[in-house]
């Protein structure tokens, strides 16, 4: 390679943000060549700089977590280090976080390279509490090490000065290495001797690796070497018989592949290289996150907190989603009686604008707003990090059960919408513990079933619109947590994969990111408004209008034949025939509930008209019997088909409306029954 | 150090955050993150990483309830 006029080349290598850049700019004084690495588009960079009494050529190698040749830069890496064979490799580290980057350090330390320690970030780690012993560092590993803080350009003179020493030979490598333990090193040895033994392979690699690198490396199956073995020695050579046998015999022993046991060995070196040079303060460094997370996802707060956010989300959607339902409501009945105005005939032409369209899509029009509100306040949980916080509370909840945690994690995606969130059940690798989460996930309430909460409890319990709301939310979540735990002793036993969970640190949402979410899935609102909603509005209008000459929605029209046909069975939870029409086509999407009762109450798109006469086919207890009815029946059919493609079977699906309707009327006829022994109406 | 980290897990009462894994074991969190990455490579174990749409399985950012933390919606992509 082109060394630039320098006697010497210096390689930095290090993990990604370890500062690197930082160091080199700081050697080279911003002098640098920019190319890229023959071959691949990974980027290069090298400049001069001088230290010690020597110049040499400064090379920027990529940054990487491990000398594996799992991707290009790691190659890169390993190559440039054995094939150029660097004079020395200043290893950069970020002292505040030694632990994960001294990992890289021991492959450096394998390939046998004069190795020199950059410890930068020395004021973040003081600054997280960790102290660090650098003469017992540098004696544990057997290198140099030099602490710094690149971005104060402090240490760089110390470094230059310790590479200048290390590249003319007056620097002591003392060759440290991990020690795989005894059965792991006996095959090691008899990697090596047939390595060395083989001609082929000691002319084509032992220029650049050493025998024990080598055999290291296929042992822990890197294929790109035991590739290069193959190519250079044959298929058949007895280094690869050697190597067969060895992981056989390791295999036999450990019970696991040897990379494993060679990967743990390693990260056991570092702990033990940590424990004894590294302090950390025993309060440790606590970031912002950190210290919400102390009370947000406290063991004994972290549920009531989530509860109190529950039903401040509703009660916020109800009070601020009234202002603009007015004005919506408005508008659609103005627009209606300008039909019933113009269109003078025929008058099944009238019926059908008025009562069937505008009506029917325009009484479910109407809650948009707090539609809006809602998307708008789960965007800001999720936005600013909470959510999956949720998820963990829940989770915690769901694992004393002795129910997979993970599974609670599509279940929050459910309050937005089932069908994604029977979809992000995928993420669980147990098929039993997917079919549990499957299963359960209708009965999180999703945003379809708003617009019947929001027309019952503003008829019904105006004054508690939000806590209504939230007890239904509440229900859902309780009675999804009760039958996962019933399944999981059931149908589905067996037991639970371990599970650890990354919480992401919590952030500013932005107003832009947090109304381009919340609009995305108002937007799916409107397009369900104007496909699904309106074809069901549509055709409730037909049955309500058919036979010819019957009252419109009345008990004589088709809707009135079926609902009556079916009545006996809902007569026990306290509803009559309109109820099961309104139960019959929420199937078709919840939302399509609330315009069944609009035309059969012949109320069309009139809100308050509506919430009138819902007077006289509910009281207060069975209205709120018929929204937890609501709530648990029966997936809608979008879910029900997202059920059968995810499990792959009718059978399951079927199985999901059996239960879950059973189970909403279990529930419905114990809310009324004992409602009923309370004095409720 | 890999069967102690299986063995918390095992033992743990309820799910565990990275965080409260690293205390218990006295690691650095960053160092545990890649122990756990190279186990749930080798299907040992599994870690949930909100907002990593390949991870969660969600077909699409638009409907992923985490989605706007992670990179790729950060990015304007979709998953």
């Amino acid at each position: 390679m082109a060394r630039g006029g320098s006697q010497y080349v210096v390689a930095l290598a290090g993990n990604p943000n370890a500062g690197k850049t930082t160091v080199f700019n700081n050697l080279t004084g911003g002098r640098q060549h920019v190319g890229n690495w023959p071959g691949v588009t990974v980027e290069k960079k090298e400049g001069p700089s001088r230290g010690g009494g020597v110049d040499f050529q400064v090379v920027d190698l990529p940054g990487t977590y491990s000398l594996t040749a799992y991707s290009l830069e790691e190659v890169v890496v390993r190559d440039f280090i054995a094939v150029e064979k660097p004079d020395a490799v200043v290893n950069v580290i970020d002292a505040s976080n030694i632990e994960r980057n001294l990992y890289l350090t021991t492959q450096l330390l394998e390939l046998g390279v004069p190795l020199i320690i950059a410890l930068n970030m020395m004021d973040t780690a003081e600054g997280r509490g960790v102290t660090i012993d650098i003469d017992l560092l540098s004696e544990l590993l057997g290198v140099p090490v030099v602490p710094m803080v690149g971005l104060r350009n402090r240490g760089t003179d110390e470094l230059k000065e310790v590479i200048g020493k290390a590249v003319r030979g007056e620097v002591k490598f003392r060759g440290i290495q991990v020690i795989y333990g005894r059965e792991a090193e006996e095959e090691i040895a008899k990697l090596q001797v047939a390595i060395e033994r083989d001609e082929k392979l000691s002319k084509e690699f032992l220029g650049k690796y050493s025998a024990r690198w080598l055999a290291i490396k296929l042992l822990e199956e890197d294929e790109r070497v035991e590739e290069d073995v193959q190519n250079a020695a044959g298929a058949d050579a007895p280094v690869l018989k050697q190597l067969d046998e060895s992981r056989r015999h390791l295999f036999s022993i450990f019970g696991e592949d040897i990379e494993t046991v060679i990967v743990d060995n390693r990260y056991g070196f570092v702990a033990g290289i940590v424990r004894e040079a590294v302090k950390r303060a025993k309060e440790g460094y606590e970031s912002k996150s950190d210290r919400i997370d102390s009370v947000l996802t406290n063991r004994i707060l972290g549920f009531p907190i989530f509860a109190v956010f529950m039903w401040l989300m509703f009660f916020v959607t109800f009070y601020f989603g009234k202002f603009p339902m007015h004005w919506i409501d408005s508008l659609i009945r103005g627009l209606a009686n300008f039909v019933n105005t113009n269109v003078t005939s025929p008058v099944w032409l009238r019926s059908l604008l008025s009562n069937g369209v505008i009506g029917g899509v325009g009484s479910v029009l109407v809650f948009l707003p707090q539609i809006l509100i809602i998307f708008l306040c789960i965007s800001l949980l999720e936005d600013t990090g909470y959510m999956a916080r949720a998820a963990f509370i829940m989770d915690r909840i769901m694992h004393r059960l002795g129910l997979h945690g993970k599974s609670f994690i599509p279940m929050v995606m459910g309050f937005g919408c089932n069908v994604p969130a029977v979809m992000a059940t995928r993420t669980l690798e147990s098929e039993k513990d997917r079919m549990i989460t499957i299963l359960v996930n209708p009965l999180m309430s999703c945003a379809a079933r708003l617009p019947v909460y929001a027309l019952f409890t503003a008829a019904f319990f105006a004054a508690n619109q939000g806590t209504v709301t939230f007890s239904l939310y509440l229900l859902g979540i309780i009675l999804a947590v009760a039958m996962a735990k019933l399944f999981r002793k059931t149908i589905f036993r067996g037991p639970s994969e371990p599970f650890v969970m990354e919480l992401p640190p919590y952030r500013f949402p932005t107003a832009k990111g947090t109304f381009v979410h919340m609009w995305e899935r108002g937007s799916m609102f409107l397009r369900k408004a104007g496909t699904v909603i309106l074809a069901g509005s549509v055709i409730v209008w037909i049955l309500s209008y058919l036979p010819w000459g019957v009252t419109y929605g009345s008990p004589a029209s088709v809707a009135g034949m079926i609902g009556r046909f079916f009545e006996p069975l809902v007569k026990p939870l306290g509803f009559d025939w309109r109820a099961v029409v309104a139960l019959l086509f929420g199937f078709f999407g919840k939302e399509i509930i609330v315009s069944t009762f609009g035309a059969l109450l012949g109320t069309g798109s009139n809100r308050a008209a509506l919430s009138t006469k819902l007077h006289h086919v509910f009281t207060p207890l069975t209205a709120y019997t018929f929204m937890a009815f609501t709530l648990l029946y029966t997936p809608c059919l979008a879910t029900v088909a997202v059920i059968k493609k995810e499990t792959g079977s009718w059978k399951w699906a079927g199985f999901a409306i059996g239960y879950s309707v059973a189970l909403a009327w279990l529930v419905a006829f114990f809310i009324y029954r004992v409602g009923l022994l309370f004095g409720g109406k | 150090m890999f069967d102690e980290i299986l063995q918390e897990i095992e033992k743990a009462d309820g799910p565990l955050t990275v965080k409260d894994l690293a205390a218990r074991l006295d690691i650095e969190e960053s160092a545990l993150e890649k122990m756990l990455e190279f186990l749930e490579k080798k299907g040992k174990l599994s870690v949930y990483r909100p907002g990593e749409c390949d991870q969660c399985g969600v077909v699409s950012c638009k409907t992923c309830v985490f989605g706007v933390g992670c990179s790729i919606a950060k990015r304007g992509g979709d998953c």
